[in-house]
């Protein structure tokens, strides 16, 4: 038996999973930071529970081949689905979106799970193309594949979350066999939804983009978290003041600290010197994944990981360029920094995922 | 085969990686510009940010100026009250003594943990209030169990304070915290800031602008604690200044008094000054109640009460004047020279007009009655015919001409009109044909006539001191002018009252109360009381009748009205009572006791004048024409 299991741990990429495992960390001494003055609720004790539920997912899923995970991919498809529809009929609205089920004494959110499962239903989607090139049919499956869960999404609405399902799309249909000319038309297509959705947006959801470009146009309003956020950011300086020592943090000022602008807390905190530190270990997390793909035993492996990772890099760009003023603000999480139990689950499988394609590239 | 198939097909994939690996390290660089442009770039910009981020401004509330009577005794003043506190940092602490302090502070179970669950999503930098208006009770149990409590702040400040609580509560008004549209619609001034303790109603509001001081400011840099660690600034605040009134708190307190628990309305004034005396509406409200936060329950409570405790029905109500109108309609009629002292009619208790039947409230009759007969027994006969003569259009010139039907004035908001009905009117307003018989109706009191108490003390005082109506005021006219307040210019008929005019309707009214008149209750000894009751029916008599067959009493309005002394008056009132049946009996009182504190006051230790019991005799040959 452990001669079985040996091999596959040293395969095992124990790199990503260390420095995964360290940011997760960080992330729980900066959740202790940021709710320090909060009344009876403990989210730094919540989030290490999470973690540790994470690993052992993490286990599970790299425990199993990926290739036995993919002939699954239809139930887990059709569960995502269902729980999205569940969420739209049974979730309490909170401030008019709702996207949480409540689930005893924790909220899932389903969303969170479906990003896994897109990556895996368009990674064995198009692992079952064995030409060089995508044809028109296909592309026009995996949209719809992909705009299912999408458009539900919306309706919650959530418009952040329905985003993240399009890079591992985009990313699979041109990597995986898109004509040069179809990219092209693809980017193009790409501009007119954008322009055609901006006039189907929210009034807040505008406004949003409007104190993105302008933030000093209302330091009172929408600007106020995209102002806080930079002088959080701004203030921590090279150095940083020190965990607990964040005034702006502390005297809560900053919205949302402990979710999704939990990368403010780091930088008022931690400095310069904190953030590029976990910008490099996330650099290093998604390089090395990319590398895993590279080297992967079959066209699934390759997909499933480079889906995981468009979904991981994504989330990290418009979480941190939100934080540091490059991105409007949207409701995503940072990636095993975020507080939150959805969210910590489905990075943990997203890298398990990863690991797992790694683990077997050398086993037949 | 199968194997080459097998990397062959990654290989438009593999060709195409280093697209993503080139986007990655583009996505990170642009992230790391971000950074490094907020960070170290801007730093000092935004550690500037933060600093005044960590800068508190303090309101230190500046106390009210006080209002005074004429005397310069407390109407209303400031008490010192306590605010309990704790920061944000001492929660956890506060939390597992939460059982202590609900005892030693006497609140409900669970009403702190509610409390605080109600400001958590107050900014942070905020501290938690445990408990507003905190008494020394509260004080001294948190400084006996400073072992056991978290640090709890006791922050003083200054809280509206009425002594007499309902006494002249609607004159005075009260105080509550600036309302959102008042602050938009920029009534108290440009000035105001949310969380300003701002005058409503009465006194406290029309002159807000001199009775609200100037709050100070605290600024303080605090820690990420919020705990203050250095104080940067102090303005302190400028007291708001005292204002006196013209009130006369004893002659207030004796007409509140005498008022007992019935709903109405009384007003004193000096008519030579038009200085208010005494200003009362019944039912009242403490206006202590606003001081403080009003609980929700108790606003609905007296907003919603159907006895309108918060209606100023002084000067805010009108209602039919009754047999008051009757002093007018004599005014006309001798001012017309359509009447004469001499001139008599015979009352048998009715009579036909117009084809119709009007009552005396006397069934058996008057008799022959001249003016001076018909005001003391207050005969509708008399009336009835006067009016008949005069007509409605002279009956509303000369009501009108004694500042009745007209806003009086008074530097308080709110008041009404009243009406003074004519064709004309009736026609703009009801678009309908002016009837006959309503002019008999007017003639005696009834029918659309309509005027408020304040109007009503004004013309009788006016009448007395022979016709000059100054406008009632509340704030003597020295403070008034630093107040930058101006009040209309005092009203003078024109043509102006005859001497005749007033000195027979003057013994009319004097003989209603010294002699066997209706108001022999509003009777001072040694003071030369003139007054007229008056009752205004609330419905028709015939219903009246079946509502009392039906054991339910139904009372009429009541009224009395009057001044006095007889010549030179100088205090001229006004009474209304509700359902207080006829006004001798239940209005004329609460005028003695106001003019009773006033006679006591100014007139006792003067030797009685001779020449006043000799004009008194004087009077009484008018009686012989009877």
């Amino acid at each position: 038996m452990a001669k079985q299991i040996l091999p596959y741990l040293k395969q095992c990429d124990w790199v990503i999973l260390s420095l995964a495992l360290a940011v997760a960390a960080l992330g729980v001494a900066e959740i202790y930071s940021a709710t320090q003055y909060e009344l009876s609720e403990s989210f730094y004790v919540k989030q290490i529970y999470f973690i540790i539920l994470g690993l052992v997912v993490l286990a599970l899923v790299v425990s199993l081949d990926y290739r036995l995970l993919s002939q699954q991919v239809p139930y887990i498809y059709l569960f995502a689905i269902l729980s999205l529809l569940l969420v739209l009929f049974v979730a309490p609205a909170i401030h008019g979106t709702r996207g949480w089920i409540p689930l005893g004494a924790f909220k899932i959110q389903p969303a969170e799970f479906a990003k896994v499962a897109i990556v895996l239903t368009i990674a064995r989607f198009l692992s079952e193309n064995r030409t060089h090139f995508l044809t028109s049919a296909q592309i026009l499956k995996a949209c719809l594949l992909v705009g299912l869960p999408l458009g539900l999404i919306l309706l919650q609405p959530d418009l952040g979350s329905a985003i993240t399902m399009v890079p591992p799309l985009a990313l699979g249909l041109v990597l995986g066999g898109l004509r040069r000319n179809w990219i092209l038309a693809g980017a193009l297509v790409a501009t007119l939804i954008t322009a055609a959705g901006w006039y189907s947006l929210k009034p807040y959801q505008k406004e949003r983009v409007y104190t993105f470009l302008e933030p000093e146009r209302d330091p009172r309003g929408q600007g106020y978290q995209a102002m806080q956020s930079r002088i959080a950011m701004g203030s921590g300086g090279l150095l940083g003041k020190g965990v607990t020592q964040g005034s702006q943090t502390a005297l809560g000022f900053l919205p949302e600290r402990h979710t999704d602008f939990i990368f403010s807390v780091v930088g008022e905190e931690l400095g310069f010197f904190g953030s590029f530190t976990i910008l490099a270990f996330y650099f290093v997390i998604i390089m090395r994944s990319i590398r895993i793909a590279q080297t992967a035993r079959d066209k699934l492996g390759v997909f499933l990981a480079l889906g995981a990772v468009s979904v991981l890099f994504f989330h990290i760009l418009v979480n941190v360029g939100m934080v540091v003023g490059l991105a409007p603000i949207t409701g995503i999480p940072l990636p095993l920094l975020s507080y939150g139990g959805s969210s910590m689950l489905s990075t943990f499988i997203l890298l398990g995922l990863i690991m797992n394609v790694g683990m077997r590239r050398y086993i037949y | 085969m199968q194997l080459r198939d097998f990397y062959k097909d990654k290989e438009t994939v593999q060709a195409r990686i280093p697209i993503l690996q080139v986007s990655v390290i583009l996505g990170f660089l642009l992230l790391l510009g971000g950074l490094w442009k907020v960070q170290i770039l801007r730093h000092s910009h935004y550690a500037a940010l933060a600093q005044q981020n960590q800068i508190r401004s303090i309101r230190w509330v500046a106390p009210r100026g006080k209002i005074l009577d004429r005397y310069g005794r407390p109407l209303a003043n400031n008490r010192r009250s306590y605010t309990l506190s704790v920061t944000r940092k001492d929660l956890p602490e506060l939390e597992s003594s939460l059982d202590l302090l609900t005892q030693g502070l006497q609140f409900e179970p669970d009403f702190l943990r509610t409390q605080i669950e109600k400001q958590r999503r107050r900014p942070r930098f905020l501290p938690l209030v445990l408990k507003e208006d905190a008494g020394i009770d509260d004080i001294s149990f948190i400084e006996a169990h400073r072992q056991e409590l978290p640090a709890i702040q006791v922050v003083p400040h200054p809280i509206r304070n009425y002594p007499e609580t309902e006494v002249a509560a609607h004159l005075l008004g009260y105080v509550t915290e600036i309302s959102e549209f008042q602050l938009e619609s920029g009534i108290f001034g440009d000035i105001a800031k949310p969380g300003d303790i701002v005058g409503q109603k009465g006194v406290e509001r029309v002159y807000d602008h001199i009775l609200r001081g100037v709050d100070g400011e605290k600024t303080v840099r605090v820690d990420s604690r919020g705990r203050e660690i250095e104080t940067i600034e102090m303005v302190p605040p400028q007291a708001g200044n005292n204002l006196r009134l013209t009130i006369d708190i004893d002659i207030q307190r004796a007409a509140e008094k005498a008022f007992g628990d019935k709903a109405g309305a009384a007003v004193a004034v000096d008519p030579r000054t038009g200085e208010v005396l005494c200003l009362l509406s019944r039912p009242a409200f403490d206006p202590n109640s606003f001081a403080t936060r009003i609980s929700r329950q108790k606003w609905d409570q007296l907003l919603l009460d159907p006895r309108k405790p918060m209606q100023n029905r002084a000067i805010q109500s009108r209602f039919p004047p009754g047999s008051v109108f009757k002093i007018f309609l004599a005014v006309a009629g001798l001012q017309e020279g359509i009447l004469t002292p001499t001139h008599t009619e015979y009352c048998t208790g009715g009579t036909r007009i117009y084809g119709r039947r009007f009552a005396c409230w006397k069934k058996g009759g008057h008799g022959r009655v001249n003016l001076h007969r018909a005001i003391v027994s207050s005969c509708n006969v008399f009336f009835y015919r006067l009016g008949r003569k005069l007509g409605i259009e002279k009956i509303a010139v000369h009501a009108k001409a004694m500042g009745l039907g007209y806003k009086t004035g008074i530097d308080l908001l709110g008041e009404n009109p009243g009406i003074i009905p004519s064709p004309e009117w009736k026609r703009r307003i009801y678009n309908a044909n002016w009837y006959p018989g309503e002019t008999i109706s007017v003639a005696i009191g009834q029918g659309a006539v309509s005027l408020t108490p304040i109007q009503l003390a004004r013309a009788l005082g006016g009448l007395g001191l022979g016709g000059v109506y100054n406008v009632p005021h509340v704030v003597p006219a020295a403070e008034r002018h630093r107040a930058g307040k101006q009040l209309p210019a005092a009203f003078k008929p024109d043509p102006p009252l005859e001497p005749r005019t007033v000195r027979l309707v003057s013994q009319g009214l004097w003989g209603v109360v010294n002699q066997y008149g209706t108001g022999r209750r509003a009777a001072v000894q040694g003071f030369d009381v003139c007054g007229k009751t008056g009752t205004a029916q609330v419905i028709g008599r015939e219903s009246r009748e079946r509502l009392k067959s039906d054991g339910e009493p139904f009372q009429d309005n009541a009224w009395f009205v009057g001044f006095a002394p007889r010549d030179l008056p100088e205090i001229a009132a006004a009474v209304f009572v509700e359902e207080g049946g006829s006004g001798g009996a239940s209005a004329a009182p609460v005028l003695q006791a106001m003019f009773q504190v006033y006679f006591d006051k100014h007139k006792k230790k003067q030797p009685q004048d001779g020449r006043r019991s000799e004009q008194i005799t004087f009077s009484l040959p008018s009686e012989r024409a009877n």
